[in-house]
């Protein structure tokens, strides 16, 4: 039953059957073979993983991100951010870098971020004399770090479905996005000074002051949301809700770049953007109540524990695993298929809940930046006008950084658990 | 023909109407879960309805958005499937695609039925309404996808301009 059952679910995936769909139809199937419950429990187990007050941000931090991106927060970003380091070697790269983990953070999307800074900082640096494809793919990298930077969808879904506490994998985000951050500085820099990439004229003290006045409310933004979080003030979804009266505020009232009649429009796009997500959700929330049911990460862990009992070995190939999941699947469709899956496993290794998570969502990120399937990738190829064959080739020395990354964070738990026990 | 194209215009119109819906939706959603906040900040007291109105709203939102992002064929799907099959082969996958997210969608529709009807003496503790008006989101949100998704299956078959 069970071989039936995962064989319908991939052939299904295979087929491009939508995916929420291919999980409650294997799911249907598997359930009618065990005749272990009643048909009644597919809508049910729908309704009631929907039905939830910690999932609730994700609907709000998609308005919010949708709001900023027609508000010009971006833009005042880019600008300041240009005012700061703009000057210095690989000035743009690095302003690309920075304003995107910026920007994430208050978005949450990847995708989103990519196509806000990327719209703006891709031409300007093909301008600038940067190579079409490092401009691209420093980019598309860029925007894949918003999911490790928090508040990000991603590391909601794994709280929510590994049932550990948003918060918590909010701070356990920090550290692992900075090291991100920093090393992919460093490569633009080396990449940079190699090619003769030269900064931009540089700011005098009155325009960077203004630049920064441009960009204040911007900036405030995550300091309110994620300072109100981690001080204990509101709980995740407040702090959605926050987000997006602020930047609705700003947006209409201090920038004005948002007309009133344009928020039909951008409630309509955001509730869609939601569905998409959320649906998945449901349909998971069936399938991961089915797979445990049918015990099914037992007979996993039984498959791994005989190859191999050491817990390096074991991260090692939970690794492969994500990584080549993720150049399939969405982040978020994999974080749910794979938590319920794999969580059991990783808990019996002694594995922290918080540091698996983040070993996850690090993985599957980098996923949106490879093929076939690298939603990143389409969108700076999309600005750029590039083939997705040749940003893939400028992707590749980043990947190893990325890969550096991923084993450092992996084999050193603390870098993320080290912030969510310091505040308990 | 006259019929299929009054059905995909009957679609149209119900689109229209469901994508104003929840967008009304998600809008009352952020002032439901605004007012909680200031109550609770400011007056110190918290709401007792408004996380629950915004949980079965936002349940509702997923499942007639999902219905509009079928058409639009936005539904997150694993896309590895070459480019070189013939055009004759993708038609038809689309349409075995499109056949087996009918069936699945119906059993929603049937199952989820039964199960609205069967929590219907239930009240939420919050809005005091039955859980009927909760639980029925997902068959209603089903056959508003059924629908939309028969629509695909025309659409491959009749050329009839994008509308």
């Amino acid at each position: 039953m069970i071989a039936i059952f995962f064989f319908s679910l991939i052939l299904f995936l295979f087929l491009s059957v939508p995916i929420a769909t291919s999980l409650g139809i294997a799911t249907v199937i598997g359930l009618s073979l065990g005749e272990t419950l009643p048909l009644t429990s597919v809508p049910q187990r729908i309704f009631v993983s929907l039905n939830s007050f910690p999932l609730m941000a994700i609907p709000f931090f998609i308005l919010a991100g949708v709001i900023m991106q027609a508000g010009g927060m971006s833009r005042r970003l880019v600008n300041f951010a240009t005012s700061l380091v703009g000057h210095a070697t690989g000035g743009l790269a690095m302003v690309a870098i920075i304003t995107s983990l910026f920007f994430a953070a208050i978005s949450g999307s990847g995708a989103a971020t990519t196509a806000a800074i990327g719209s703006i900082l891709i031409p300007a640096m093909i301008a600038k004399g940067y190579d079409i494809g490092y401009a691209s793919a420093n980019q598309a990298v860029s925007g894949s770090l918003g999911v490790i930077i928090p508040p990000s969808i991603p590391l909601i879904l794994y709280g929510v479905s590994a049932q550990t506490s948003v918060g918590d994998m909010f701070l356990a985000g920090i550290f692992p996005g900075l090291l991100i951050t920093i090393s992919l500085l460093i490569t633009a820099y080396i990449i940079s000074k190699k090619r003769g990439y030269h900064g931009v004229e540089r700011k005098n003290v009155t325009e960077i002051w203004s630049s920064f006045k441009g960009a204040f409310w911007a900036i405030l933004m995550p300091i309110i949301v994620l300072g109100g979080i981690y001080a204990g003030v509101f709980t995740p979804t407040e702090a959605s809700v926050i987000a997006v009266v602020y930047s609705l505020i700003v947006g209409l009232l201090i920038y004005r770049e948002i007309k009133l009649k344009e928020i039909m429009k951008i409630l309509e796009n955001s509730a869609i953007t939601t569905s998409v997500i959320m649906i998945i959700i449901g349909t998971a929330g069936l399938f991961s109540f089915f797979v445990s049911m049918v015990g099914i990460p037992d007979l996993i862990a039984n498959f791994i524990t005989n190859f191999t009992t050491n817990s390096i070995i074991f991260l090692l190939l939970i690794n492969l695993i994500l990584l080549l999941a993720g150049t399939v699947l969405d982040a978020t469709a994999a974080i749910l298929i794979f938590v319920p899956l794999l969580l059991p496993i990783a808990l019996s290794f002694g594995i922290d809940p918080v540091h698996f998570g983040i070993i996850m969502v690090i993985n599957l990120s980098i996923g949106y930046i490879t093929p076939p399937v690298g939603i990143n990738l389409f969108v700076a190829a999309k600005i750029s006008n590039m083939k997705i064959v040749d940003i893939s080739k400028a992707i590749l020395p980043f990947l190893l950084i990325l890969i550096i990354n991923l084993m450092i964070i992996t084999y050193l738990p603390t870098l993320s658990t080290w912030l969510p026990s310091l505040m308990k | 023909m006259i019929v299929l194209r009054s059905y995909l215009k009957c679609i149209e119109i119900i689109n229209k109407i469901a994508s104003y819906t929840i967008a009304i939706m998600l809008g009352l959603m952020v002032i439901f879960i605004s007012m909680q906040v200031y109550a609770r900040f400011v007056s110190g007291q918290s709401l007792a309805w408004s996380e629950e109105a915004s949980r079965f709203l936002m349940v509702w939102l997923i499942l007639l958005g999902t219905g509009i992002a079928s058409k639009r064929g936005e539904l997150m799907a694993v896309e590895i499937l070459p480019d070189s099959v013939s055009l004759k082969l993708q038609k038809l996958i689309k349409v075995v695609v499109h056949c087996i997210s009918i069936l699945f969608f119906s059993i929603l529709v049937f199952y989820g039925w039964e199960l609205a009807k069967g929590v219907a003496i239930q009240t939420a503790p919050g809005i005091g309404i039955s859980m009927f008006w909760a639980y029925v989101s997902v068959p209603v949100g089903a056959i508003f996808v059924i629908l939309n998704t028969i629509n695909s299956i025309i659409k491959i078959f009749v050329e009839v301009g994008d509308t």
